[in-house]
C-alpha cells in the first residue's frame, strides 16, 4: 500500500555525502540566485527543468498537468532553500533530490483521495494493456500502469540510476526491501509487455 | 537478507534486454508549456538588504555628527544588544534544532524546514549591520522584537504545525530589518 510510503524525507533535501565536483557549472548561478538574482534562478531552471520534469513525470504516472504543477512546486522549493544551500553536492543532484521529493510527498498526499493498488497483490491485466518492448512508447506506456510504489522505485533505480540506499533513504525503507520492491516491479512491468518478457 | 529479497542470480536474457530497454529511455522530458512564467509569479522576494553605500556603516561617518563620547556610547550599546541577541535567540534555537529535526510527523517537518530556512534567509540580511552603530533609542525596540521572535520559535517547536506562527516568525523578522534600516538612516 502507498500508505507505507511514510516516512519521506520532507524538509529541503540532505545533500549526499559524495564530494561535489570541485567546477560545478551550476555552481555560480546558484550562488546568485541565493543572493536573490531571479535570472540567475531562471538560467537554472532553463537548465535543468527537463531533466526534473521528466523523473516527476514518471514518478506520477505519466500525468502531464500533475508533472507540471510539481516541476512548479519543486523550482519553489528550491528558491526558498538555496540561502542554506552549503554547495556540498552538485547543484543538479541537490536539485534532483528535491524534485523526487516533491513527487513521492504528492503521492503519499494524494493516498487517501484514490483508490490505492496494493503493490503486493496481483495485478490484473486488461487484454488491451498487452504490447511489446520494441520502442519506447509501449515501454513508457507500461511503467505508467505500474502500481505507485513499484513505479517510483523502478523509476529511481532503473532509469535514474539512484542505488537502493538512496531509494530506501527516500522511501524509508531498508535496501533489500528496495530491491525486492524492484524485483516485483520488473516482474508487473513483464507482465505488462507480454508473455514474450514474462518470467519462465 | 530480506525474507522478500530475491536471491541474487543472473539475469535472464530478457531480464537484460528490460533493464536495457529502461536504461536507454530518455530521463529529459519538455513540459507541455514553459512553466517558467507561473513560477516566476510564485517566488517570493529575498528579504535581503540592498546593499549599504560604501562607509555607510563607518564609525567615522556618524563621528561628524556625533560628539565622540556619545558614539562610543552607541557603540557599546550595539555591541550589548548583539551580545543579549546571540543569548535570547541563538542558543535555545540551536538546542531546539535536533529536537526539531526529529519531529516524526512528516508535515511538521516540512515547516519545520520552512522555519529554519526563513531564519537562514533573514540571518544573511542581519548580518549586513553587523557592527553597525544605532541610535539608543531604538535598542529597547530591536531587543523586544528579538525576544519576541525567540518566543515564537519556542511555541514553534511544540506546535510546529500551527503555520500562523511560521508567519508571525517573517513578520517579525521584518519589523527587526525596518528598525534597523531606520536607525542607519538617522545616522546617514
Amino acid at each position: 500500500m502507498l500508505s507505507t510510503l511514510p516516512s519521506l524525507d520532507l524538509t529541503m533535501p540532505a545533500e549526499p555525502v559524495a564530494a561535489a565536483p570541485t567546477t560545478d557549472p551550476l555552481a555560480e548561478l546558484a550562488r546568485r540566485a541565493a543572493a536573490g538574482e531571479v535570472a540567475a534562478f531562471e538560467a537554472l531552471y532553463r537548465s535543468e527543468h527537463r531533466r526534473l520534469y521528466g523523473v516527476i513525470w514518471r514518478i506520477v504516472g505519466g500525468v502531464d498537468a500533475r508533472a507540471e504543477e510539481l516541476t512548479q512546486e519543486a523550482f519553489i522549493r528550491a528558491w526558498r532553500a538555496l540561502p542554506g544551500f552549503r554547495f556540498e553536492s552538485a547543484v543538479s543532484t541537490w536539485l534532483h533530490r528535491l524534485a523526487v521529493n516533491t513527487a513521492l510527498m504528492d503521492l503519499r498526499a494524494r493516498r487517501d483521495a484514490e483508490d490505492l493498488e496494493s503493490d503486493d497483490g496481483p495485478l490484473e491485466l486488461q487484454p488491451g494493456q498487452r504490447c511489446q518492448i520494441d520502442n519506447q512508447i509501449d515501454l513508457q506506456a507500461a511503467i505508467q500502469q505500474l502500481p505507485k510504489r513499484a513505479r517510483a522505485v523502478l523509476v529511481l533505480h532503473d532509469i535514474e540510476g539512484l542505488t537502493h540506499e538512496e531509494i530506501g533513504s527516500a522511501l524509508s525503507i531498508a535496501a533489500g526491501s528496495c530491491k525486492a520492491h524492484l524485483h516485483r516491479a520488473r516482474q508487473h512491468l513483464r507482465r505488462l509487455l507480454g508473455d514474450s518478457h514474462a518470467p519462465r | 537478507m530480506h525474507p522478500d529479497e530475491p536471491k541474487p542470480t543472473a539475469p535472464a536474457a530478457d531480464e537484460i534486454a528490460l533493464r536495457q530497454a529502461l536504461s536507454a529511455l530518455a530521463v529529459e522530458r519538455r513540459p507541455g508549456v514553459d512553466l517558467w512564467p507561473a513560477i516566476a509569479a510564485r517566488l517570493e522576494p529575498r528579504q535581503v538588504v540592498t546593499a549599504l553605500p560604501a562607509g555607510a556603516l563607518s564609525p567615522t561617518r556618524g563621528a561628524t555628527r556625533r560628539p565622540p563620547r556619545r558614539r562610543a556610547l552607541l557603540q557599546s550599546l550595539a555591541a550589548c544588544a548583539a551580545l543579549l541577541a546571540v543569548l535570547v535567540l541563538a542558543l535555545p534555537w540551536q538546542q531546539s534544532k535536533t529536537s526539531l529535526q526529529a519531529q516524526s510527523d512528516p508535515y511538521d517537518r516540512l515547516l519545520i524546514g520552512e522555519a529554519l530556512a526563513l531564519d537562514r534567509e533573514y540571518a544573511a540580511a542581519f548580518a549586513q549591520f553587523e557592527g553597525a552603530a544605532l541610535p539608543a533609542p531604538l535598542q529597547p525596540g530591536l531587543i523586544a522584537l528579538e525576544q519576541e521572535s525567540a518566543r515564537v520559535r519556542a511555541l514553534l517547536v511544540n506546535q510546529p504545525q500551527q503555520t500562523r506562527l511560521l508567519h508571525e516568525l517573517r513578520e517579525l523578522h521584518e519589523r527587526r530589518l525596518r528598525l534597523l534600516k531606520r536607525g542607519l538612516e538617522l545616522f546617514a
